[in-house]
């Protein structure tokens, strides 16, 4: 049976924590696109560092259990890495000195660089969804965004819904492929393998259907699609926690990109 | 729609009557209605039952009282059904769903929100709630289902039978006059069935709600019955009548028709040939001399465990020993949650145990000696396949194949010969064969997911027999079938038996027990039980018990004060 | 009421039902479990064959974008599929988060655009094999300036053609098949695509 892994909660209250998840996707924002617009590592490294620092102190989450979640990444950092050194188009460069040669593979120093750019990023990417996404739960999202940038209430909500079924499409998931095993489907070779995947989607899509025509036939049932305007049981606001948060975000950004070595 | 429209019964909306008149529906693509020509009147505050077997438009009816019948699901409508007055094809959803209240029966698929005060909220936020009655309003509905002290826990943490109290805190909170049940303890174990016809006894009597509910466990629902409705498996009335005097005629009818009839209403009248009451009463006091066949499934100090959230290591299934043999069929209780599932995928070598050992071997056949015991986690698809079967809960999710026929060969298709126990393959005639003994025979060439529930899961059982494994498990393998389709399925595993197979049961259902050799329960991922289901129906292993021992017959909510519980509005 | 879904006016058209918004969320629930199910090897084995290789997987992670449109026929089902399936692969712990929403809403908008070409009127193999190119297109827009920035320039068209080829082949083609067999199960009674 597969067991979805369960979300990183915050384990005590902190500044991140009563902020508003909509002012934190502002704040991510700028990172990921400082991160994203240079190939010049120092900029990833610094925010790498600034990310650091207000996981730890501001993020109420429980910082043991990070670097576990990240370790799935490391392979994926790596290999980005390694491939955007090796293809670098600076490699091709001959006025660039040969900083190594591997076979017929010449590197050059900026393709190193922008090699550990590429890999720094992915991970200040990471460390920024983590920031954005995990002081509150889905719901504070929603609501975030319903209530602060008046994304329609029935999509938000409507995905919201969905979500809260994910663990048991997992639970499907396994049981076809349970299923099916047990049935003695074994596909040897890679048209049979295809063939099997494609009939396990297919039963889980229609799975998915099911659910899910049962699950807005019950919110219609509650009154979803009854046109009024709906109320909010619990209220956000923006508050000077978010103007900080933003504020702070930004300048580390622009300190990042433009502060001198 | 404009603001002023938004007009909340903030006070309570006073139950109304019901008044259908020669009322049909039919859905879209379909051309025979789902209910046709449905005539009666019940009158404000009373409670109707109603009965009938699969296919006989219970749903249809809870839907069409909700009003999404006929606004938002496409067909067509004919007759009159009065809600209160309003004209339900004629009234806006918005105005019905003010006044009426719908539970569905898969909690997992009515609850919306992650955590419970925010669930009960959501229908209240629909229905445009200022936020201090919306405090209030959750705060009331959740004492009322029983529920309070709950509003911070995550829906997910939830029993089943606490999520359908939620389910009924969701539709209470808006103050609807009119609470429509559909089927709302199907998925539940005996102790969240009990909490759930506990709570409903109490707002039975107390008459504030015109109540609808659509039950198969008939010994708990009757006594809260002020009237029946009785429909056939077309969807035609056969009677309408209070629940005390309803005519042999038609309860004769109804017997006919499939659907499970409430053992009051049977004991004056002679019990139908082949009825599962009756026979299972037979199996039971008969009591079928078991030749303890051979030894084929072990499970030995199984233990298993899942990954880590907070909390640490999940442990399912802790020291579980059990071992079955062949011809004999064992039922699998417990509460949900106590590692019934764990336990049917252990058995079938799906998850590896943490610590302890499962172990299986094939039938063996005559004159020959047993194959040795084996690891069904070792074994590749194709050996495992001819020694273990699984019958999932919800048939669909174990489809392979495009056609029924397909269906029922694929497996074989699959096993072919290697393994020696059979070297042919097989043709369409026994295949055909198959599906004809199986009432699926003018169905060959249909699409296994286009197929009825009832047929479903006779396909799933269908699928199994050319290659009969030498143990089959199944998990509930008779969720949602009428009379009619539970003596089917038990019908043909009791050929396979005989046959020598070995069947493990999971199941809620108590009816069951009793066609059962033996009963292990568990509680907690221990096996708090192993032995005969007379001696588990005398002492049932849990506490509280009653439950467990009379699941089937309460009415008599015990240690519940209705005066405890806030009335409505008195805040 | 009273009547069978009748031909499609424009302003029906552009009404989603709730069963049109939680079927296009589920699904996207549903793919996002499938990918993360999937993820693991599909991506080691990817990555470790390099960028031009992975490229040729991506296209599965396109599905949404073509799937869903193709079911609900309804404006914005590729741009919200797409989005709620990032949500959601953020949400199961990709590791990506912030910056898959950003390829989302470039996939979905890739594969939106092709079918308010058409008017939202089109639903055959052709429009599903174009609306796919559209979302690889936006992929690797996104893929070359943030995951292959410092490639050379032939690296990089090779990364762009395979990651659109693999959307048109995987979710293209792909895509279009599962819909027609999802129909033929009977899942689709409820849509303008079921019928």
């Amino acid at each position: 049976m597969s067991v979805l892994p369960a979300p990183l909660a915050p384990t005590r209250p902190a500044f991140l924590t009563r902020t508003t998840p909509a002012a934190r996707l502002v704040a991510g924002t700028a990172w990921l696109v400082a991160a994203i617009v240079t190939l010049d590592p120092i900029v990833p490294a610094r925010l790498f560092l600034a990310a650091i620092v207000a996981l730890w102190l501001w993020s109420g989450l429980p910082l043991r259990r990070i670097p576990a979640r990240l370790a799935p990444l490391g392979f994926a950092i790596l290999s980005l890495t390694v491939f955007s050194i090796l293809l670098s188009s600076a490699n091709g460069d001959r006025s660039l000195a040969t900083m190594a040669q591997i076979g017929p593979a010449r590197i050059t120093g900026p393709a190193i660089s922008a090699g550990l750019a590429i890999g720094l990023r992915v991970v200040v990417i990471a460390l920024t969804t983590l920031l954005v996404f995990g002081p509150s739960d889905p719901t504070r999202m929603a609501d975030s965004l319903v209530q602060q940038w008046h994304v329609p209430d029935r999509f938000a909500y409507g995905t919201l819904a969905a979500l809260r079924v994910a663990p048991f499409m997992a639970g499907d998931w396994a049981t076809i492929g349970a299923a099916r095993r047990l049935r003695g489907l074994a596909p040897r070779g890679p048209v049979a393998r295809v063939r099997e995947a494609g009939g396990r989607l297919l039963v889980m899509l229609v799975s998915a259907i099911r659910r899910a025509e049962r699950l807005a036939l019950a919110m219609d049932a509650r009154g979803f699609d009854s046109g009024v305007r709906r109320t909010h049981f619990r209220e956000l606001r923006t508050n000077w926690r978010d103007w900080l948060t933003i504020v702070l975000s930004f300048a580390v950004a622009a300190a990042a990109l433009f502060v001198a070595r | 729609m404009t603001e002023a429209t938004t007009g909340r019964p903030l006070t309570a909306v006073s139950p109304p009557s019901i008044e259908a008149t020669d009322l049909s529906w039919t859905y879209a693509g379909r051309s025979r209605p789902a209910i046709e020509g449905l005539t009666f009147r019940l009158e404000a505050g009373r409670v109707l039952l109603v009965l009938g077997p699969s296919g006989s438009g219970k749903s249809t009816l809870a839907r069409a009282l909700a009003g999404l019948v006929p606004h938002v699901v496409p067909g067509r409508w004919q007759g009159g059904l009065r809600v209160g007055g309003l004209e339900v094809a004629e009234t806006p959803a918005r105005l019905l769903g003010e006044r009426i209240g719908l539970v569905f029966q898969d909690p997992d698929s009515q609850l919306v929100m992650s955590r419970v005060d925010d669930e009960v909220a959501f229908g209240l936020e629909n229905r445009a709630w200022p936020r201090p009655e919306m405090v209030s309003g959750v705060r009331e509905a959740l004492a009322q289902a029983g529920l309070s002290g709950f509003e911070q826990r995550s829906t997910v943490t939830l029993s089943g039978g606490e999520k359908q109290r939620l389910a009924i805190a969701d539709v209470l909170a808006a103050r609807p006059g009119l609470l429509v049940l559909d089927e709302p303890t199907a998925n539940l174990d005996p102790p969240g069935m009990y909490a759930v016809f506990e709570r409903l006894a109490i707002l039975a009597r107390r008459r504030e709600h015109t109540i609808v509910l659509i039950e198969h466990r008939l010994e708990a629902a009757l006594p809260l019955a002020d009237e029946v409705l009785l429909l056939d498996d077309e969807g035609h009335q056969l009677a309408f009548a209070p629940a005390g005097a309803v005519g042999r005629e038609a309860v004769e009818l109804l017997e006919r028709s499939g659907a499970w009839v409430p053992r009051a209403w049977r004991g004056a009248q002679p019990a139908a040939s082949g009825a599962v009451e009756p026979a299972v009463e037979r199996a039971a006091s008969g009591g079928r001399a078991i030749e303890a066949g051979a030894l084929l499934l072990e499970a030995a100090d199984v233990r298993v465990e899942y990954p880590a959230d907070e909390s640490g290591k999940r442990v399912a299934l802790d020291g579980v020993s059990v071992s079955v043999r062949a011809g004999e069929r064992v039922a699998l209780v417990g509460p949900n949650g106590a590692g019934k599932s764990s336990l049917l995928f252990a058995m079938a070598g799906l998850l590896r145990p943490a610590d302890g050992t499962v172990r299986l071997r094939a039938l063996p056949r005559d004159g020959e000696a047993a194959e040795p015991m084996r690891d069904p986690s070792r074994l590749s698809a194709r050996e495992l396949a001819a020694r273990i079967g699984l019958v999932f809960q919800d048939p669909e999710l174990g489809f392979v194949a495009g056609t029924a026929r397909d269906e029922v060969s694929a497996s074989a298709r699959a096993i072919g010969g290697r393994d020696g126990t059979s070297a042919r393959a097989p043709d369409e005639q026994g295949t055909d064969g198959v599906l004809a003994s199986f009432g699926l025979g003018h169905l060959a060439t249909e699409i296994p997911f286009r197929l009825s529930q009832g047929e479903q899961r006779r396909l799933s059982l269908a699928a199994l027999a050319l290659r009969p494994p030498a143990v089959l498990l199944l998990d509930e393998p008779t969720f949602g079938l009428d009379r009619r389709g539970t003596e089917a399925v038990l019908a043909l595993l009791d050929e396979r038996r005989t046959a020598g197979q070995a069947q493990v049961l999971a199941t809620h259902d108590p009816r069951l027990l009793p066609a059962c050799d033996r009963v292990v329960a568990l509680d907690r991922g221990r096996v708090v039980f192993d032995g005969s289901p007379d001696a588990f129906l005398a002492a049932p292993p849990y506490a509280p018990a009653s439950p467990w021992r009379d699941g089937v017959a309460l009415g008599r909510p015990a240690g519940s004060d209705p005066a405890a519980i806030p009335r409505r509005g008195a805040r | 009421m009273n009547a069978f879904p009748a031909s499609r006016h424009s302003a029906e058209l552009f009404r989603w039902r709730t069963v049109d918004i939680v079927v296009v969320a589920l699904l996207a629930v549903a793919f996002g479990v499938v990918f993360w199910a999937w993820g693991t090897y599909v991506w080691a084995w990817g990555s470790f064959l390099g960028p031009q290789t992975e490229s040729l997987l991506t296209g599965v992670w396109l599905l949404p974008a073509v799937v869903c449109p193709l079911i609900v026929r309804r404006p914005g089902a590729a741009l919200f599929g797409e989005l709620v399936a990032a949500v959601v692969s953020a949400l199961l712990g990709s590791y990506w988060g912030l910056d898959t929403l950003l390829s989302g809403l470039l996939q979905g908008a890739g594969a939106e655009v092709v079918f308010f070409v058409t008017m939202y009127r089109a639903w055959n193999p052709a429009v599903a094999i174009l609306a796919a190119a559209g979302a690889g297109i936006g992929e690797a827009t996104h893929d070359l300036i943030v995951s292959y920035p410092g490639i050379d320039y032939a690296g990089r068209a090779a990364i762009g053609a395979a990651e659109i080829v693999s959307a048109i082949v995987v979710v293209g083609i792909g895509g279009w098949l599962l819909v027609r067999a999802l129909r033929q199960t009977g899942a689709l009674q409820t849509f303008p695509s079921g019928a």
